[in-house]
């Protein structure tokens, strides 16, 4: 069940709802910190500022110990499930786009990447992706669009730590 | 006993991926278009087939001529070039010389695809890029149309099918208008119900609104292509048809005749929505598809041309880098001001 209308309704009234953990366990497909602000107050968090300067904190509830994000879980697929599909070339669909929750365009971004535009992919945002990975999960044509731009930022970080 | 290694492979992760494929993609048009294409060879007879075929025959030539080795496999493989070859067959008059047809088919694929840089890259939809390249070069042919037959007659070829390149071909001693063309030079109309079931002139595959509208139907069930397109071009040549219509029913068509003759359908359905040459926005979306639907009935109205959707796709293409442009969405957490 979707706990997240009460939750909203309960901010909004004032009243903080307890972190029951059954309560707010299906926030967690909400995923990342800052969709979860936006689910829950409408608020979006500026570009190059954080949650904290909203006045807002996000924990995750119910577990007291912080967590280390990449040891939550150990997944079990087929080597049918997880092969990869033959890439085809973009053919500008923009399923991509659509499934981007930061609005950024993945499809401009990945060809960007394989030419190694790095500076142009900065002006079009690339350090705001989140890399949750849904445009390579919705491309029709199997491009690693994702892979592709986690390569970039670490390559943009990379540089940057070098001039520095 | 030797153990066999576990095969580990290190990927990064996302490691699913949904089941729309491009090429199942391309494959579902070219299903949708099987029965446009009966519908022709039941209206046109062999003629339909051969046509098509023709045309089909050209792409995948020049595709192969274009395509290093082990890559004409692959191009062929995300069903593109016969699909390119298919739709400009069905937008070809019925008793075009065959070799023009190929020639089509061979520009489609040669000036419309691979001199851009292959599939994905090209700025206009290579079938109607192949088809201009016709209307340009054999204004004849390419304006003269056979009377539908309706089934009777199935063997029976047109003599210009097989003239050979560059010489006079006979001259059909049976030729008709197409329900536009009547419209725009002796002011008659044709019955809607005609229009619907296609038992008119035109080019083999747009004359039935029907077939046109059962293929769109099926590839939106299919989540092939994006409706706005389509929807808003039909909402936008419908209201300004409506309008002209009130103005002067006399002259000017009534909105349901304007939606469903000429390659209205056919190219709201099957050719604005090519995703390469559409911008990539739902907002672009609508902006590019009333921009066809002004421009399909200022050509269709004021223009020299009975019909103008050809050329009104072909511009909104040239212009969809622009639409793209401009419609880019918002970065979340940008434009908000500080706290």
């Amino acid at each position: 069940m979707n706990p997240l209308p009460k939750i909203r309704q309960g901010f909004q009234h004032g009243v903080h709802p307890h972190p029951y953990k059954d309560q707010t366990s299906g926030l967690h497909t909400q995923g990342e910190s800052k969709m979860l602000i936006k689910a829950l107050f409408g608020k979006e968090v500026p570009v190059g500022q954080r949650s904290r300067d909203l006045e807002m904190t996000m924990n995750n509830v119910g577990k007291i110990v912080a967590i280390l994000k990449s040891s939550s879980g150990i997944l079990a697929f087929t080597a049918h499930e997880t092969a990869r599909p033959t890439e085809y070339p973009c053919v500008r669909c923009g399923r991509c786009a659509e499934a981007c929750p930061y609005f950024l365009n993945p499809s401009l971004l990945s060809r960007l990447a394989k030419a190694r535009l790095y500076d142009e992919m900065k002006s079009h945002s690339i350090m705001e992706c989140v890399e949750c990975g849904s445009c390579t999960y919705s491309c029709p044509s199997g491009i690693p669009i994702v892979q592709l731009i986690r390569a970039a930022k670490d390559n943009i970080r990379h540089k940057k730590r070098k001039s520095s | 006993m030797k153990q066999s290694d576990p095969q580990l492979l290190v990927q990064s992760a996302p490691l699913l991926q949904q089941g729309m494929t491009t090429p199942r993609a391309m494959r579902d048009v070219i299903y949708a278009l099987i029965p446009v294409t009966l519908v022709a060879v039941w209206y046109f007879g062999l003629s339909a087939l051969l046509v098509v075929g023709a045309a089909i025959a050209g792409a995948v030539l020049t595709e192969w001529v274009f395509s290093p080795q082990q890559e004409f496999q692959k191009s062929l493989s995300d069903h593109t070039t016969v699909l390119t070859g298919l739709l400009l067959g069905l937008i070809l008059p019925p008793g075009i010389p065959l070799w023009m047809a190929f020639l089509g088919g061979s520009i489609s694929i040669g000036l419309g695809k691979t001199i851009w840089g292959g599939l994905g890259q090209n700025l206009f939809n290579p079938a109607l890029v192949g088809r201009a390249f016709l209307g340009a070069a054999f204004p004849t042919a390419m304006t003269t149309w056979t009377p539908p037959r309706a089934g009777a007659d199935f063997f029976n070829l047109q003599a210009s099918h097989l003239s050979l390149p560059f010489m006079r071909g006979e001259v059909d001693a049976v030729t008709s208008a197409t329900p536009l063309g009547l419209m725009k030079f002796e002011q008659q109309s044709t019955p809607i119900a005609e229009l619907i079931i296609g038992n008119t002139g035109g080019s083999l595959g747009e004359t039935s609104a029907a077939i046109i509208i059962i293929a769109g139907v099926f590839l939106l069930l299919r989540r092939d292509l994006d409706w706005r397109i389509p929807a808003s071009i039909l909402i936008t040549v419908f209201a300004l048809s409506s309008i002209l219509f009130a103005v002067d029913s006399s002259r000017y068509a009534d909105p349901l005749f304007a939606v469903c003759s000429g390659s209205l359908l056919f190219g709201a359905i099957f050719m604005a929505t090519d995703p390469v040459t559409s911008p990539m926005s739902p907002k672009g979306a609508w902006i590019f598809g009333i921009g066809i639907g002004v421009l399909v009935v200022l050509i269709r109205t004021f223009g020299g041309f009975p019909e103008g959707v050809m050329y009104a796709i072909l511009l909104m293409n040239a212009a969809t880098p622009l639409i793209d442009r401009y419609t880019q969405p918002r970065v979340f957490g940008s434009g908000v001001g500080s706290p």
